[in-house]
């Protein structure tokens, strides 16, 4: 498809699709998106022939979620009522959700509710490690 | 007994997915009753974890059996000698510690089972695995505090805890075992050397209950039937409960 095509006016940009996929709440704690919770992890269009599918790909935050089905039918409305005809939702486990998949957003939002975010496991290393480094450096300093 | 194992892949997926079934469903149990409300909330997220597990395996048993029967289906609509699961986990629940010595020896036995699983040449086992293990990690790090807690506790919970330990004992041999069915997806690169992991178990197991200040058990007859569908009379009555509505009301949903 060349740039200028009449097509391409008429369907919604990924980055547009993301941000209408920023309105959708998790259920369970509704001041976070499920794009902010990072559950969401791909966007893309499909050819089928001439048909044009959207797909989105989603993953469990655990295994059981019991929300899982409410968060499908909810990404299905709020899409639709933006204009998406063809969707089609699949799930992915692999690889699984780590709570370091939480945005920045996501963080604040929680903290705000009154949750606690997760300590993001790469950031609390990088913690220990300056701290290690800067108790090292105390040690080897001269007296 | 002998029977024929036509398909040992829908076999072995049976195995892992009845053993979370049939936990799962007895931690449901305690729902209502457990001794306080964060402990009834626990049990209950774990057993929601093992129903996840379950409908990942079963899904995945359905698909390797091929005749359109679905995981809903495989779980609700078959009889007791059909189910795959250990003979622990259809132990009743009894008191709490009981409860908690069959969660810690399973846990134990799971995450390492799993941790193997990961390596499996057939990615769809392999991420399921991934994704389990993740949650089969947590589930030991509580059923081992557990143990401790009430191993190093009272004497009444010392007590009680040791009892646990001790009766349950003879089921734990049935996780090692390994028959036709493992023996095949094992040289098929599939899945793992189930005899392998009794020593990395026993040496976990051996260490939570030394912190525990609790006796471990010393080896002795195993029971077994479990896994190739000879369960005990607890098996019956626990389906019965769970498999109740589908049978009244056959393709009830909700």
């Amino acid at each position: 498809m060349q740039p200028g095509d009449l097509i391409t006016s008429t369907r919604a940009t990924l980055e547009q699709v993301w941000a209408w996929l920023g309105e959708v709440l998790d259920p369970e704690i509704p001041v976070i998106s499920v794009v902010d919770l990072g559950i969401v992890r791909d966007v893309r269009w499909e050819h089928d022939g001439d048909d044009v599918r959207l797909v989105v790909t989603v993953t469990p935050t655990y295994s059981g979620c019991a929300a899982t089905a409410v968060i499908a039918r909810e990404i299905e409305a709020t899409l639709c009522e933006h204009g998406i005809e063809a969707l089609r939702l699949q799930t992915r486990i692999s690889p699984p959700w780590t709570t370091d998949w939480i945005s920045e957003t996501g963080r604040r939002r929680l903290r705000e509710f009154g949750i606690a975010p997760p300590a993001e496991q790469g950031a609390s290393l990088l913690r220990l490690r300056r701290l290690n480094a800067r108790a090292a450096v105390r040690q080897t300093r001269p007296k | 007994m002998h029977v024929k194992f036509e398909n040992p892949l829908f076999e072995y997926l049976l195995r892992l997915g009845d053993n979370c079934l049939i936990l799962g469903h007895r931690l449901s149990e305690w729902v209502g009753h457990a001794p306080a409300i964060e402990e009834e909330l626990a049990l209950a997220n774990v057993a929601l974890d093992l129903l996840g597990q379950t409908q990942l395996w079963l899904g995945l048993a359905a698909e390797a059996e091929g005749t359109g029967r679905d995981a809903d289906k495989i779980a609700y609509l078959r009889d007791a000698g059909e189910f795959r699961n250990l003979l622990l986990l259809e132990q009743p629940n009894g008191d709490f510690a009981f409860t908690m010595a069959r969660q810690f020896y399973f846990d134990a036995w799971h995450l390492l089972a799993l941790q193997g699983l990961t390596g499996s040449t057939d990615t769809r086992i392999a991420d399921i695995a991934a994704k389990a293990s993740k949650e089969v990690a947590y589930h030991l790090r509580r059923s081992s505090d557990w143990v401790i807690t009430l191993g190093d506790g009272t004497e009444e919970s010392h007590r009680r805890m040791q009892a646990a330990i001790d009766d349950l004992w003879m089921y734990t041999g049935e996780m090692f075992e390994m028959d036709e069915v493992d023996r095949e997806l094992l040289a098929r690169g599939l899945t793992i050397d189930l005899a392998s992991l009794r020593e990395p178990w026993l040496e976990r197991v051996t260490a939570t209950l030394s912190k525990a200040t609790l006796e471990t058990p010393k080896p002795g007859w195993a029971q077994r039937g479990g896994k190739r569908g000879v369960h005990s009379e607890h098996l019956g009555y626990l389906l019965a409960e769970m498999q109740f509505l589908q049978r009244a009301h056959p393709n009830a949903t909700w």
